[in-house]
């Protein structure tokens, strides 16, 4: 194969692996999945696959508690891992699970990594 | 009268190509003994031929061009072909690559399964598992490891029958203790995500070693591991570890099977839902060593090798960021 012909397909090639890596990114930052009851906040996150929404917004400064969803789910994203609360925890595979936040301060976002690390969301507080 | 004749010789990848190249010359009447020596590339032949080392070279190189060997008289600078050859398998290596997170990205394994987890489940669940993001560490492991032993390695097939069997055994017999101790241990992510980064620092070597980096420039620095891994790869013990050690590569869905294992509350049934897992994830694992077996002695195998080795590197840069991203080492760079 031509040399050239070969460096053009290669970059080509590269050009299609940074948008299935990087691209793509709508992301629904306005996902209805924050609401407050009784003075809690809850976010509500699906872990299957990934977990979405990838981005929430939520408010600082009240109690907040982060609730994981799995539905069958037995890929990665079951492995939870928080790093900012030392929480490691493998979710049951159709559950809710409960995880406090205590209360969060403004500007310091929560990141969740699924075990292996290729899934994650972040959750922002303002 | 007998005329002694040295060669150089290309594309001697294993030690089987001896015995090929040996066989076909001797076949030529005017040939009346071949020795190959694989170490320095060249072969020496006594004939009787009038012709001169050039003819020689071309006529020989001929019967042996089908099965990828070219003979000459003087060195060729093996630069030319080998840079022919990596600019063929970059691209290939890319399209597998691209295949490969396309798949991850579609959602099509995402599919949930409700209910009970039987083994029928757990085969199922075993089968999407070896196609998922997992292969990238485990398949890019078993690829990498396969593509070496078959490059250095006449009978690679007892080390990955060796392989596959320990994997087996060792996954149902693990499941099964897992059940009779029930929550006694926890399942270390640490720990996993160490090994994890540990087998894609190994893929990226020997992806790099497949690709010929290290041939061609001489790098100094893997000499020792490169002499250490022959050394060990062809250990009866080696592929019983590398099957064993398999169970705690990081992979969310060995993960999940650990703990339904874990939950299921006797030995028995810890046994036949890690043993019908793992059974789900053996056909890829089967198609991928046995598979670059079948290559690594075809006339291909310099391709092939070269494809496998950017394939590898590619996963096992991936294995090794999400590596890093799961230990909180680095922020996350991608979704996939």
């Amino acid at each position: 194969m031509n040399k050239t012909v070969s460096i053009i397909i290669i970059l080509a090639l590269v050009v299609v692996l940074g948008i299935i890596f990087f691209g793509g990114g709508s992301d629904s930052v306005s996902a209805q999945n924050v609401e407050i009851r009784d003075g809690i906040q809850y976010v509500t996150v699906d872990a299957r696959g990934g977990y979405f929404p990838q981005t929430s917004n939520a408010k600082a400064g009240i109690p907040t508690k982060l609730i994981m969803k799995t539905s069958g789910t037995f890929d990665c994203s079951s492995a939870l891992v928080i790093k900012s609360l030392n929480y490691q925890n493998i979710l049951p595979q159709n559950a809710e699970t409960e995880i406090d936040l205590g209360v969060p301060k403004a500007g310091e976002p929560l990141q969740g990594v699924c075990g292996m690390g290729m899934y994650n969301f972040q959750v922002r507080f303002n | 009268m007998l005329k002694n004749y040295t060669f150089h010789v290309k594309g001697t990848h294993c030690a089987s190509c001896k015995i090929l190249i040996e066989d076909v010359l001797k076949d030529q009447d005017f040939i009346k003994s071949v020795h190959v020596d694989l170490q320095k590339e060249t072969i020496e032949i006594k004939t009787n031929s009038d012709q001169n080392a050039e003819e020689l070279a071309n006529i020989l190189t001929d019967k042996v061009k089908l099965n990828g060997y070219t003979l000459s008289v003087e060195k060729k600078t093996q630069e030319k072909e080998n840079d022919d050859v990596i600019w063929k398998a970059i691209p290939i290596g890319l399209v597998f690559l691209i295949l490969f997170f396309i798949l991850q990205k579609s959602g099509i394994l995402n599919f949930g399964i409700d209910g009970q987890t039987t083994p029928t489940t757990s085969f199922i669940i075993g089968l999407i598992a070896s196609v998922s993001s997992c292969l990238a560490i485990v398949g890019g492991l078993v690829l990498s490891l396969s593509a070496k032993i078959s490059q250095d390695n006449v009978s690679d097939t007892k080390t990955f029958l060796l392989f596959h069997l320990s994997r087996l055994a060792s996954f149902a017999l693990l499941g099964g203790v897992l059940g009779l101790i029930g929550n006694a241990i926890g399942i270390n992510f640490t720990f996993t995500a160490i090994l994890g980064i540990l087998a894609s620092i190994v893929m990226l070597l020997l992806g790099l070693n497949l690709v010929g980096v290290f041939a061609k420039n001489k790098v100094a620095l893997p000499s020792g591991i490169f002499n250490f891994f022959r050394k060990i790869e062809h250990k009866t013990l080696t592929p019983l570890i590398v099957g064993f050690g398999t169970f705690f590569l990081p992979c969310g869905f060995t993960q999940a099977m650990q703990v339904v294992a874990l939950s299921s509350g006797s030995f028995m049934s810890g046994f036949l839902i890690m043993f019908a897992f793992v059974l789900g994830t053996l056909p890829m694992l089967l198609l991928l060593s046995f598979g670059s077996a079948s290559f690594a002695h075809g006339k291909h195998a310099p391709l092939f090798f070269k494809s496998a080795g950017v394939v590898v590197i590619g996963l096992g840069l991936f294995a090794l960021l999400a590596g890093l991203a799961g230990l909180g080492i680095i922020n996350p760079l991608f979704n996939i």
